[in-house]
């Protein structure tokens, strides 16, 4: 997975495994790989993947269980896409004001898109 | 206990250095270097060559003693991982692990013999005749069964070709000891910022130590570019 360096390699390991849950490749109830495994995956540091763990546990998408492993809530689907497109649209946000555009610029862009693409309705790769 | 096992076990504090000062020809190499290396951290000496990335993992590994100020190490459970230079000509693979078993009290044969099963590596290769990445493989296999805390790496990437640069990264974070250490020197920060949680930045002027998250955070910049645009510019 290629990372930006725009946010922390942690955050985006722990939206990796968010995006993975909402595109169904993980399901609730499943027990996430060992922190050894994403390590190696992601090819990063145990420490990186203990605090993507955290961040997922702090935001109530998995929780821990002592000496056996970290799994998915089962009841995690609930709210999760609402927050991950919260998480998206301050992604993008953030990555136009640091190409200096004003917040008024931003809106005026969108809004000129929405324009041009006028009906055009997008679909996702999955086909939902 | 010892008071040393305490700092090792209450804080996580491998080893420091408080103003370290080294002088070689003349030239002063290392100057007031502080630094934490703590537990289960895997950190990136940075510098351009010829600035003391060598010296301070060798001060690290006790190998070179500082002229002046102090470095406290909390373990003897130090390893300094060799470059496949190190062996004598007609070393095979198995001589080497024989040597490291006779060598070191903490050296698990049995341990290296699996990982160089799982390497692809004959026991009865000379040394020599194998190719880079594959001298780095046996040296790091021969590090990580010892079951250390720290491991001290100088550079274990250079004349490895690209494609098993990524071969050997994965094979030291799948067997690399829980809550081990590794110090790692290099001027590949392009290709390991990544794996590296903190970076030491080794400069003529000192020794700066940071988090590369908070890097990315506070400056929205790849460690590489900080280091370029920074820190080589910063005359601190």
């Amino acid at each position: 997975m290629g990372f930006n360096t725009e946010q922390p390699i942690y955050l985006q390991i722990g939206m990796d495994i968010k995006e993975q849950i909402v595109s169904r490749k993980l399901a609730p109830g499943e027990k996430l790989r060992s922190v050894r495994e994403y390590s190696v995956l992601y090819e990063v540091s145990p420490l990186t993947v203990q605090r993507a763990m955290q961040y997922l546990e702090s935001e109530g998408i998995i929780y821990s269980q002592k000496g056996v492993g970290n799994f998915i809530k089962a009841d995690v689907m609930d709210g999760l896409e609402g927050s991950m497109l919260d998480e998206q649209i301050h992604g993008f946000i953030v990555h136009l004001r640091k190409c200096g555009l004003s917040d008024e610029d931003i809106i005026g862009r969108i809004l000129k898109e929405m324009k041009n693409s006028g009906e055009e309705v997008l679909r996702d790769d999955s086909g939902r | 206990m010892t008071a040393a096992d305490d700092i090792l076990q209450d804080r996580g504090t491998l080893l420091t250095m408080r103003q370290a000062n080294k002088w070689l020809d003349g030239r002063k190499i290392i100057n007031m270097a502080d630094l934490t290396i703590k537990k289960g951290r895997i950190i990136g000496v940075v510098g351009d060559n010829g600035y003391g990335k060598t010296v301070l993992l060798k001060m690290m590994a006790g190998l070179m003693e500082q002229d002046s100020g102090e470095i406290v190490r909390y373990t003897k459970e130090i390893s300094f991982v060799l470059s496949g230079r190190s062996f004598y000509p007609w070393m095979r693979v198995m001589d080497a692990l024989k040597y490291y078993r006779d060598f070191y009290d903490d050296f698990d044969i049995n341990r290296a013999q699996q990982l160089i099963g799982e390497s692809a590596l004959e026991p009865d290769r000379k040394i020599r005749l194998l190719s880079t990445g594959q001298q780095e493989r046996l040296c790091l296999i021969l590090a990580l069964a010892r079951n250390s805390r720290l491991y001290l790496m100088d550079e274990p990437l250079n004349g490895i070709d690209p494609p098993f640069k990524k071969d050997f990264k994965k094979f030291l974070l799948a067997n690399l000891p829980e809550d081990a250490s590794v110090v790692m020197a290099t001027h590949l920060l392009k290709e390991l910022e990544y794996l590296f949680d903190e970076v030491l930045f080794v400069t003529g002027y000192g020794i700066r130590q940071m988090e590369t998250e908070e890097i990315r955070e506070k400056y929205h910049q790849s460690v590489e570019d900080y280091y370029m645009e920074v820190v080589r510019c910063e005359k601190v």
